[in-house]
Formats: C-alpha cells, structure tokens, sequence
C-alpha cells in the first residue's frame, strides 16, 4: 500500500500523473461525460497540486 | 492506520524559509496572470510602473498598490456586472455569488470557475480537520443557502473530509433542533448569533443541549463571536461542545484562518495558499507581530477574481507560531479577528469596540440579548446598553443586575454606559449575522 510518509516522491509522481491525465481528458470535446466529469475531478485535483506544492497554474483554457 | 492531526502536514510543518519560498513561488504566477488576464490589475501595475518580473522576493509585494473594497465597488458601478477585476467572462465561470453587503457599501458580485470553488472548500478543511472534524462525523449546516456564500463552502468541505452532511436551507429552527436529535448531530456549522438562538429556542422546546444532544463542536464563522472570550464560554456550556471560530470572506473565497484542537487563543493563518500582511490602517506601514493592525490580503485560490492586497478592513495582531503548541508552522491571530476597523465607534473620546462590549455582556448568564444603541443627548454623545435577561430572571433583581453591567463596562473603558433592562422577547433575534449595534447620530 502506498504511503507519503514512506516514500513522499513517488505518491508525489502519482498525483502528478492523475493531474496530467485529467488535464488531457478534460480537453476531449466529443464526449460530455468524460470531459465534464474530468473536469469537475480536475478541479479537485488541483487542490492537491497545489497543496503538495507541486504545480500552481491557471485552468480556465480547460473550464476549470 | 495512525491517527492524522493535519490535513496537509507537508505544508501545516514547514519550516518558514520552505514557506516563504512557496508563497514567492505563487506570487509570481499569481502576478503574471493577474497583469495578463485582468484589466483592472494591467492598469494598476502600469499605474506604478510595476512589471510582473519585479517580483524577486516577498519584500516587492509591498511595491503593489493596495485594493480596497470602495475599488472594487466602482469597478461594478463603472463596468457592470463585475467590473474589470474579473481576468476570464462570465460564461467561463461556474458559479455566481455576492456578499452579505454588510460592511454598507452594497453586495458585492463575484464569480468562480471550478478550480477556485474547490478551493474554497479546501481551505475550510484545513480548520475543520485540524478541531477534530472527521468521516464519522455527523454535521447539520445551519445555513439559508442562497446567494451568500457563507456557509456553502462549510457543506461542502463536510462532505471532502467525508463526514455525513445536513443541508438545513429552509428549516425553522425547531426543525433543526430536531434534527439535531433525531440525527445524533455531533458538529453544527452557523454563525455563533444562530448558535445562541438555537440554544434560546432549544430551552424553549423543553431540550437540554449539554446534556441531551450528541454535539461536540460548534463551528463558527460570519462574525468574530467564537473567538470572543465571553461568548464562546457562553456556548461552551449552553451546547457542552468545543466551540471552534474559522473566519473568511466573500471577497477571499475561503476560510483566511482556523482555531486547532489546542484551541491556544489564537487562528492560524493558511500561509500556504495566502500571503497575509498586517498595516497601521493610517499610514499603511507593514507592522510586525505583537502589533495591532488592518489585514491585508493576496490569495492564491481565486483566478478569477484575483485578490492582491486587498485590504480587508478586519483587525488583527500577528504572533509566531509557537504561540500555539500543536506543530505548526502557520503564524496565528491571537485573539482571531478582533473587529473591524470601520465597527469601532468614537463616544466622549473613547474607543468603543462592539466585540469588547459583547464580552463583557456575555459574563452574565441571566442575559439572553442585547443591543448596544449610541445617540445625542443634549448634543453630547451617549451610549446605552439594552438588556434583555431571560425570562427566569425576577424583576426584583433587575436593579442589581443593572448596576454591576455599567460597573463591568465603565472599568473596561472609562466610560458611563447606560443600562436599560428590556422585557423578555422585546429585542429582534437573528438568524445569520447580527446587527446588535445602533448608532443614531449617524441619522441626524
């Protein structure tokens, strides 16, 4: 099982590659339901970026 | 699985170099956008001749021109809906609110995107995890709804932290002081004015909430009542609970501070995700901790409104962190919001603090509500303090209860305060944010 305190890089990666991957289906403009709902994820993925001080940007381009 | 305190510990334990290296970090994204998207910020940076690059360590903030809510106000009035603050268009926001307009100058109208909605939520999590919230929780929201934002942000941080959530928009109060029951509610979320009201009506009803009820804290914010001394000892023991103050503000999005379960006296400041200032309100000099002062703000959640220095009008005294002993690393407010610069009132000379005046009413048990009244009399300024005790209180004990308020008051502040008792249920009660302050010279 994963742990921060174990090993705070790696769940670090993960969170990146969540965000990243959201951030790219957020993007998909033929199909609502994914892209709606990445979205709304995307946001609250966001807080953790920001809250592991990992990346700190503007999404509006994405409606987020 | 060990027990967590913090909600973020990576940031809540870091060490003031790492931090300020954070917020410098955000800061200049934050101006880069800012001079980018949002008109009015272009204008005010050019104003000063100030290129986002300027940025090269916190001591630049202090070149950035602050921004008031007078400014913001104009901006609506001159480029209605919302003014050229906003860096995207209404149709790329995602959620719409406005401000209580308590402070007088109007409803102020704001817009959010997804990202800075959450936000919002995030930053009560902070507070309401670091008092002991968690996903076992029951948690009754005591809130109208509506276009504030109050506690909106309060829901949905309940529901994040994965506690289970009662939205009670529409109830009377019997009705949620039954829920309250039926639901075995273990945390309240309102103002502490609706507290004491639910309290009034609760002992009205035949309940016994200390006793009878299963809530262990209250959560409080709207107004600074939880964090005055007199008032939160009131709800202690009236709720049997640990009553807990989180203050925020429309303009901010999200919570600004949080009480911790050491409950030291004192908020801390989410420096994380805000860059918080304290300034002489005369002269605007930047103080230092232990000194009393306006906070100023620049958040690093809202996008869409960026807020960059806004002075909040709220006053606060800044101390260290270790003026709390619970770890972190977040400096406090002793004594949480302590007012607002535009609540104090001038009497003969003296300063008169609304929260000062309700700390002392709030010693006395026999008082249900109050209302502090200033007028002329004779051309010579007067305050009078209104007293409504509860209805258990006997008239014959009415002059004793008199004289021993106006001696408490005069000892605080050197000054005659009239006390008038009042007939039980004769002052108005209220249900979100109180306005237990008349000053009638101002309508002459």
């Amino acid at each position: 099982m994963l742990s921060y305190n174990d090993d705070p890089k790696l769940v670090e990666e993960k969170v990146m590659q969540t965000y990243n991957l959201l951030k790219e289906l957020s993007a998909i403009e033929d199909f609502p339901a994914i892209s709606f709902n990445a979205r709304r994820a995307l946001g609250v993925m966001w807080q953790v970026t920001s809250d592991l001080d990992l990346e700190f940007e503007q999404l509006f381009h994405l409606k987020v | 699985m060990k027990e967590q305190v913090y909600w973020n510990p990576k940031t809540e334990l870091m060490t003031r170099e790492s931090l300020e290296d954070l917020q410098l970090r955000k800061l200049r994204k934050l101006i880069n956008w800012s001079y980018e998207k949002s008109p009015l910020w272009r204008r005010k940076l050019d104003n000063v001749d100030f290129q986002p690059g300027d940025i090269k360590s916190l001591e630049d903030l202090k070149k950035i021109p602050f921004l008031t809510r007078k400014e913001l106000s104009q901006s609506q009035l001159n480029k209605p809906l919302f003014g050229d603050i906003m860096s995207i268009s209404k149709e790329s926001a995602l959620r719409y609110h406005q401000t209580s307009g308590t402070s007088g100058s109007g409803p102020l109208r704001i817009l959010d995107g997804w990202k800075d909605w959450e936000w919002g939520s995030e930053m009560w999590c902070y507070g309401m995890y670091a008092f002991g919230v968690r996903d076992n929780d029951i948690c009754l929201v005591a809130s109208g709804y509506g276009n504030f934002i109050g506690f909106w942000l309060a829901h949905y941080a309940c529901e994040r932290i994965g506690a289970l959530t009662i939205p009670t928009g529409g109830m009377s109060s019997e009705d949620r002081i039954n829920k309250i029951m039926e639901m075995e509610v273990t945390v309240l979320v309102s103002t502490p004015t609706y507290a004491i009201r639910l309290a009034q009506v609760a002992k009205e009803m035949g309940v016994n909430l200390a006793k009878d009820s299963k809530i262990k804290f209250l959560l409080h914010a709207g107004e600074p009542g939880a964090s005055i001394p007199g008032t939160k000892k009131m709800l202690e023991e009236v709720w049997g609970a640990k009553v807990g103050d989180f203050p925020g503000m429309s303009e901010t999005g999200g919570s600004t501070c949080y009480e911790c379960a050491e409950q030291s006296g004192g908020l801390h400041i989410l420096e994380d995700h805000y860059i918080q200032e304290v300034i002489d309100p005369k002269t605007t000099e930047n103080l230092s901790c232990g000194q009393r002062g306006e906070l100023v703000l620049t958040s690093f959640g809202r996008g869409a409104m960026p807020l960059i220095r806004y002075r909040t009008g709220d006053l606060v005294e800044r101390v260290e962190s270790t003026f709390c002993s619970c770890g972190r690393t977040f400096d406090l407010y002793k004594g949480g919001i302590l007012g607002r610069a535009d609540d104090m009132k001038l009497v003969k000379g003296v300063n008169i603090f609304p929260s000062a005046v309700e700390d002392i009413i709030r010693e006395f048990k026999e008082i249900d509500e109050f209302q502090i009244v200033i007028y002329t009399e004779k051309n010579i300024d007067q305050i009078k303090v209104k007293i409504e005790p509860i209805s258990e209180f006997r008239s014959n004990r009415y002059q004793e209860l008199q004289k021993a308020i106006a001696e408490k008051l005069y000892d605080a502040h050197r000054l005659s305060f009239r006390v008038e008792i009042v007939e039980p249920n004769t002052l108005p009660r209220f249900e979100l944010k109180s306005k237990r302050l008349q000053d009638l010279r101002e309508k002459i």
